[in-house]
């Protein structure tokens, strides 16, 4: 009896709607929004980053060119690189790297497309192979970084939290919609366990093409979890396994997102004209240092502009939702197209986003948001 | 029989639409008309230029190397791969988009895409892909 009850436990998945399931919880609060900008040396352009806080000091690291540079974000100095240059049969071995995160400034883990790394002071102490196609585990899924989920280590379980997805699914299927997205790694045996958290019903019965990217955030035991044509947020107590709903839809969202037919599927432009036009939530933050929560929605657009020009994803208007940590809605902003989401993270100073350039810069432009409340 | 031979009107408006852009493309960028009978084909940037090598060789070699008609080739940048390739072809054309203005005119989905003109009309347009190459038999 002890034993059924534990393993209930174990596997009991509680779900709970915060507020109305269709209805945002607002309340308008007039927010202090101070804008500066700060340039760090992130030797040129850069697609994997993170930022992680040692001793009370915050850092910034971007990967470029086999190397991982360290910028202290108190003094926008760089302060360290580490090599993760490998040879070809290392490459061939490992895959490429999808994701990184530090456990304090001498603790690196790399997330690669057959391995997990583990760098301790420069040096890898710890290899685990992932991905294998002949283990059970991951006979029929993949733990990656398809974009914008990055790699969390979990300090109290010793883990390491990551996207999961189903690579024997099509991605027009609903199958793939149902499978579980979120995992964690044991560092100590290298096991791969899933969390019961899968996309939302909006996605397991209609098909959204291109607009199917996973936004997770992990802290502490929580993982914030949001698709882009879904209002509703998701926050996953990795502890209790709680899942809780959140309906937080943009008062600039003007229509619906509307579903693609699914014999469409091999037609990436029409998948491209959809993610265009449709209504999209992408990255969604945490601030800890004001307990806040920043959602990015990027408005729907019609598919040509007033001149009669097609208009582009880089066209949709970026707005960011500023929300309490009650997940009520605080105010709204219209924020510069020049402005690229994806690269978005807080730190004590406020939000920073890093600015659009084409420049060959060996510096990058971010923009921090302060907001007071 | 005559079924077979019609299109739907979801596939004309949508076959009169691109014919729209395409030529909207070439008046408005480069003060020239689409041609009454040839194949433009657009080759987008891509970072890995090598990935689509294969297919668009087998487009060159399987259906461009048959036809008569003009072939004008629009590619983002120089591209010597790509170049060679169509170098083997007769009666062909290179044009330039360095302005990056086929986004514009909806013509560029990071795709690469190939319309075949007849008799002054769009008569097909489909995106360069290995699953649209196995169909190609039908044109011929």
């Amino acid at each position: 009896m002890k034993y059924i009850l534990t393993l209930a436990s174990l596997f009991y998945i509680s779900c709970s709607n915060i507020g109305n399931p269709d209805k945002t919880m607002r309340k308008f609060t007039s927010l202090e929004l101070n804008e500066s900008n700060v340039t760090l040396n992130t030797n040129g352009n850069f697609t994997i980053f993170t930022t992680f806080v040692d001793n009370g000091t915050e850092y910034f690291a971007n990967l470029n060119k086999n190397k991982i540079l360290i910028s202290s974000l108190s003094s926008r100095k760089l302060i360290d690189t580490i090599n993760v240059l490998f040879d070809n049969k290392q490459t061939e071995k490992y895959g490429s790297i999808s994701s990184f995160c530090f456990n304090g400034k001498d603790s690196l883990y790399l997330l690669l497309s057959r391995a997990i790394l583990f760098i301790k002071n420069k040096k890898l102490t710890k290899t685990i192979f992932i991905n294998e196609l002949d283990t059970v585990q991951y006979n029929k899924m993949r733990f990656a970084n398809l974009e914008d989920a990055p790699i969390y280590y979990d300090k109290k379980t010793n883990e390491l939290i990551g996207q999961i997805y189903c690579s024997k699914c099509k991605q027009v299927d609903s199958a793939f919609y149902k499978s579980n997205i979120l995992g964690h790694i044991s560092l100590e045996t290298g096991k791969l366990k899933t969390y019961n958290i899968t996309f939302s019903e909006k996605y397991i019965s209609d098909y959204y093409g291109f607009a199917n990217h996973v936004y997770i955030q992990s802290r502490d035991s929580f993982s914030i979890v949001s698709f882009p044509c879904e209002e509703k947020m998701f926050e996953l107590n990795r502890f209790t396994n709680n899942i809780t709903s959140i309906y937080e839809k943009s008062i600039y969202q003007t229509a619906k997102a509307s579903a693609l037919d699914r014999s469409l599927s091999d037609s990436r432009e029409e998948k491209m004209r959809h993610l265009t036009t449709v209504p999209y939530y992408s990255q969604i933050l945490y601030d800890p240092y004001r307990e806040l929560y920043y959602r990015f929605f990027l408005k729907n657009i019609t598919l040509k502009n007033k001149d009669g020009k097609y208009n582009t994803f880089k066209d949709k208007g970026i707005v960011l939702m500023v929300i309490n940590k009650e997940f009520v809605v605080l105010n709204e902003y219209e924020l510069n197209n020049n402005l690229n989401p994806y690269f978005s993270f807080v730190t004590k100073e406020g939000l920073f986003i890093k600015e659009k350039t084409f420049d060959t810069n060996d510096s990058t432009v971010f923009k921090i948001i302060k907001i007071k409340n | 029989m005559f079924l077979l031979g019609c299109k739907t009107p979801d596939q004309n408006s949508k076959l009169n639409e691109k014919s729209e852009d395409v030529a909207s493309y070439f008046h408005n960028e480069l003060a020239t008309q689409i041609p009454n009978d040839g194949i433009v084909i657009i080759l987008q940037n891509q970072k890995c230029s090598s990935c689509r090598q294969n297919t668009f060789e087998t487009l060159v070699n399987k259906y461009l190397k048959k036809k008569q008609q003009e072939k004008i080739f629009i590619l983002s940048k120089s591209d010597i791969d790509l170049e060679k390739t169509i170098s083997v072809l007769q009666n062909t054309k290179i044009i330039y988009d360095t302005k990056h203005k086929l986004k514009d005119y909806g013509l560029d989905y990071s795709t690469d895409l190939c319309f075949i003109f007849s008799n002054h009309k769009l008569k097909k347009y489909f995106e360069i892909s290995n699953i649209e190459l196995e169909k190609l038999k039908d044109l011929n």
